[in-house]
């Protein structure tokens, strides 16, 4: 599938717990694209590629490569007892690890292989020495071009037998390739003492994959806030040069919540990064990134009501569930359903109930499972991101975070409630673009 | 609010566990108290109890930013029929004359701590207090106090800075 074709901000949902395939149909509508990572298209391809074909949604693969340059131990899953099923620690309490986690462990001996699996098998992390070799380079790049152009764009052969009824109806299931919407060349985060090398590293794989394929690349910028504060305009540049055909932006650990200083770096950031007229998709974000529309973002992603911000070095092996949150979009924030909910009556405050369908069903969070309270998200979302193309203004926008602010800052319950204001004075005080 | 820092570092408060000892000793005649208790992703920071488990006094202690220990008091609510802010005396005796009708109205309850603890502000019970929650709470502590030896406030603080959250079984009554 090509690119959205809706005006911005596109909002992109991260495939996460397999749960979830319900919800992505049956709201559809609600947005623009889906993300993969590449270890779950990998380890769950049969039913990531019926997924992805029957949504028939523009779709990108994350390649995920940033994680072989880190720490080997954050790849690795951790060691549960067999009969309990908890996890083992060691004398010091620290939660003890095992093997490489198998969705990775197949990513990389069956689809990376080469200069990953080099650096796996001895067990340590990737360095841009690693790349020094251009023919290795360029069979790494292959390999992953080819994963993301193939794995998902064909249905399963299973499906082959349903092909007489496509058929009966004027369609055909065979040979209709549904291609992800941009090529993700690898990446590696741009921290670190040697960063102007991955730098290096990471414009070099951008050239080079543009050079293996007919779709757009998307390169992943990886850095967090004080490198792009420092080094923005650098790091900019050396994309530009590369002529990628538009970029995926991860802030590594950026935090809505974050003082003014650090929303600013970031909204520059965007702004001079759009100069360059290519669409700009955050990987990460929150409804920060609505604000960060009026600095040239061009879409954002996320999970279902969760994974609105990452720290690249965070373990891939998560335990525990997520509990159900309730989203408050006059708030622009969640309360968990089983504590928060249940202690503040949102129903005192008629400014903050949603209209949105499973809202007016039931009014009261408390009484939402976990699939309603994400299905509510997608719908809040969705106006939320309809107000923008409908022509919400800065100003307006700014006004009603304040207004928000003003209301709930006294309230001990609803906070924290900081950001809001910080989000105002971020928008009342750069220039939007356009 | 320099002056309540000024406070706080001549009361000679560090860290939050600072303020526990105290705590354990105006709350000893419950028998039973708890450190770091899970609660849906967050952790109460003491809960003290009757010897059946059947009343609980939750506390979350704070150095400075007490609308974050009050969001997370109101919501200890749900599984503690008594529920407290312990702050350093300087702090707790500016809020008890100004804030007097926020306690009030969340029935939060406000705790002044120097070398002593004392009530500034009585936490009352609210139609807030969830049964399930409780009871999943009361057999979490009745393993915790069946299985292990009530511990010192040393072991706690020795976890703590090791970043170790896990529950602990405290003594109330120092050796």
């Amino acid at each position: 599938m090509p690119l959205p074709n809706d005006p911005g901000p596109w909002s992109f949902y991260r495939l996460g717990p397999t749960k979830e395939k319900e919800l992505f149909k049956r709201r559809r509508n609600t947005y623009d694209g889906v993300i993969v990572p590449a270890h779950i298209a990998s380890y769950y391809s049969a039913f990531c590629a019926e997924f992805i074909g029957t949504l028939q949604k523009p779709y990108l693969i994350d390649p995920m490569t940033y994680l072989f340059a880190g720490d080997p131990a954050l790849l690795k899953r951790f060691v549960k007892d067999k009969t309990t099923g908890r996890t083992l620690r060691d004398s010091g309490g620290r939660k003890k690890k095992g093997d490489l986690k198998r969705s990775f462990s197949k990513l990389v001996e069956k689809e990376y292989g080469g200069l990953i699996k080099q650096a796996i098998d001895v067990d340590r992390p990737l360095t841009p020495k690693d790349f020094a070799s251009n023919a290795a380079v360029d069979e790494f790049i292959g390999r992953v071009v080819d994963f993301q152009t193939n794995r998902l764009a064909q249905l399963p052969e299973k499906y082959r037998k349903y092909e007489k009824y496509a058929q009966k109806h004027g369609a055909s299931l065979a040979g209709k390739a549904n291609p992800p919407m941009c090529i993700v060349p690898p990446y590696f985060a741009l921290d670190g003492p040697m960063w102007t090398d991955w730098l290096e590293v990471n414009a070099n794989l951008v050239t080079r994959t543009k050079s293996g394929t007919a779709l757009p690349v998307f390169p992943v910028i990886l850095a967090n806030t004080r490198t792009f504060e420092l080094n923005g305009t650098a790091i900019i540049a050396k994309y530009a040069r590369a002529k990628a055909d538009g970029y995926l932006l991860w802030i590594d650990g950026f935090a809505s919540d974050q003082d003014v200083a650090a929303l600013r770096v970031v909204y520059g950031f965007i702004e001079l990064l759009s100069k360059h007229g290519k669409p700009i998709i955050l990987l990460y974000g929150d409804a920060f990134s609505l604000v960060l529309h009026f600095a040239g973002l061009t879409g954002f992603g996320c999970g279902i009501c969760y994974s609105e911000r990452k720290l690249s070095t965070q373990d891939v092996d998560i335990e525990g569930l997520i509990p159900p949150r309730y989203y408050i979009p006059r708030l622009k924030k969640k309360m968990q359903i089983e504590t928060e909910a249940k202690r503040i009556p949102l129903a005192n405050h008629p400014d903050l109930q949603c209209n949105c369908e499973i809202c007016l069903r039931k009014p009261d969070p408390v009484a939402m499972d976990d699939t309603e309270s994400r299905e509510h998200f997608m719908l809040a979302r969705r106006a939320e991101v309809e107000a923008l193309r409908g022509g919400l203004s800065h100003v307006q926008f700014a006004t009603d975070l304040n207004n928000a602010y003003r209301q709930y800052s006294a309230d001990p319950l609803f906070a924290p409630v900081g950001h809001l204001r910080n989000w105002a004075s971020v928008l009342t005080a750069v220039k939007p673009v356009g | 609010m320099n002056s309540i820092a000024q406070g706080i570092r001549n009361e000679g408060w560090q860290c939050e566990v600072d303020l526990y000892r105290p705590l354990l000793s105006f709350f000893r005649r419950y028998t039973l108290a708890f450190a770091e208790v899970p609660f849906f992703g967050k952790r109460i920071d003491l809960v003290f109890a009757t010897p059946t488990i059947r009343r609980l006094y939750a506390i979350e202690t704070k150095l400075r930013d007490w609308r974050n220990a009050f969001k997370q008091a109101a919501l200890n609510q749900l599984v503690a029929q008594h529920s407290y802010v312990a702050l350093p005396a300087c702090l707790a005796y500016r809020l008890a004359a100004n804030e007097q009708r926020l306690f009030a109205s969340y029935d939060v309850g406000l705790i002044a701590v120097e070398e002593s603890a004392k009530i500034l502000i009585p936490a009352t019970r609210n139609g807030y207090f969830n049964l399930r929650h409780y009871h999943t709470l009361k057999t979490t502590l009745g393993r915790a106090a069946k299985s292990n030896k009530p511990q010192s406030l040393g072991v706690l603080t020795n976890a703590l800075t090791e970043r170790s959250r896990t529950l602990v079984f405290l003594q109330t009554r120092p050796n």
